[in-house]
């Protein structure tokens, strides 16, 4: 029977023993954290303009990008399928019918007489007998120029509310 | 007053509780955060007293969308259902406004159930073709 040779035995470090002490490098991490930090809270805006997220904008192509935020009134039209209507809103606040936003259209006109805009947030379902009836309110309060808000390229798929 | 402390004495300040705030920010600022997809516009004016002008304009062009999708110049077929580019539309729109100018009064009549992603299909034809007067014609 030959001799066992003796091995090299390869050494292991016993990570469990007690006077194994680990260093995390904390320096390092608090620098990313804060940068992560100062990154979200510099992209991070508050919406002022108060827009309705549950308008499914329609999408065109050729429309205009506008840096201007100003001088506009913005007319959200939020679409139920099933109940086949529209829910109003101008500025974040509801309205039951078209004709309900002429006086506020009238107010914001005499406010900007020059520049004045309309802009139209109406979901891409919309029928054009509710977007009519915005118009003909818009015309009412002697607001020429009016906007249709688009999206640029399609939205990804959107998650059901309640998470579904 | 000057204090002298000792080496054991030493004050640190507690990290610790910091990271733990500044990964609650950090957490905070992520959720709180989302992407912001930059809205485009599509504009027309509506008419009104003072922009009416008494200068003679060409016959205007009518562009009917009908409830099933499809779309008529004066009349005439230039798109079809499912076609959202509408081709034939802006080749059409783009002959007439190299003819007569920019300033050729199209009309968009689309019947009163058409769907807003048609009207803005069209309204994005009108806009690839320079067409700058447009407007709506009312359904009484």
């Amino acid at each position: 029977m030959a001799e066992e040779t003796p091995k090299k035995k390869k050494r292991k470090h016993d990570f469990f023993a007690e006077d194994t002490v680990f260093e995390m490098p904390m320096s390092q991490m608090i620098d990313c954290v804060f940068l992560l930090l100062i990154f979200f809270m510099s992209v991070s805006t508050i919406d002022e303009a108060r827009h309705s997220k549950d308008v499914e904008l329609p999408v065109a192509k050729n429309a205009a990008v506008e840096q201007d935020e100003s001088d506009r009134a913005v007319i959200d039209l939020e679409w139920n399928e099933i109940q086949y209507s529209v829910v109003l809103k101008m500025q974040g606040n509801p309205y039951y019918e078209a004709r309900d936003i002429v006086p506020p259209l009238e107010q914001f006109s005499r406010l900007h007489p020059v520049k004045g805009r309309v802009v139209i947030r109406a979901d891409r379902q919309v029928p054009y007998e509710f977007t009519q009836e915005v118009l003909a309110a818009v015309g009412e309060a002697n607001i020429a120029s009016v906007l249709f808000s688009t999206l640029e390229t399609e939205l990804p798929a959107r998650v059901p509310a309640g998470g579904g | 007053m000057r204090v002298n402390l000792d080496e054991e004495q030493r004050l640190d300040i507690p990290m610790g509780p910091m990271i733990d705030c500044v990964f609650l920010l950090l957490l905070y600022f992520m959720a709180a955060s989302q992407i912001k997809l930059e809205e485009t516009y599509l504009g027309l004016r509506l008419p009104s007293g003072d922009t009416e002008s008494k200068e003679s304009l060409p016959a205007e062009l009518t562009i009917a969308i009908l409830e099933s999708g499809e779309v008529l110049c004066n009349e005439v077929p230039v798109g079809a259902r499912g076609d959202r580019e509408l081709d034939v539309l802006r080749t059409k729109l783009s002959s007439v406004i190299d003819l007569f100018g920019n300033e050729q009064p199209v009309v968009v009549h689309p019947q009163p159930r058409v769907r807003h992603q048609r009207i803005v299909d069209v309204l994005n034809a009108c806009s690839a073709s320079q067409v700058k007067n447009l407007s709506f014609f009312a359904n009484q």
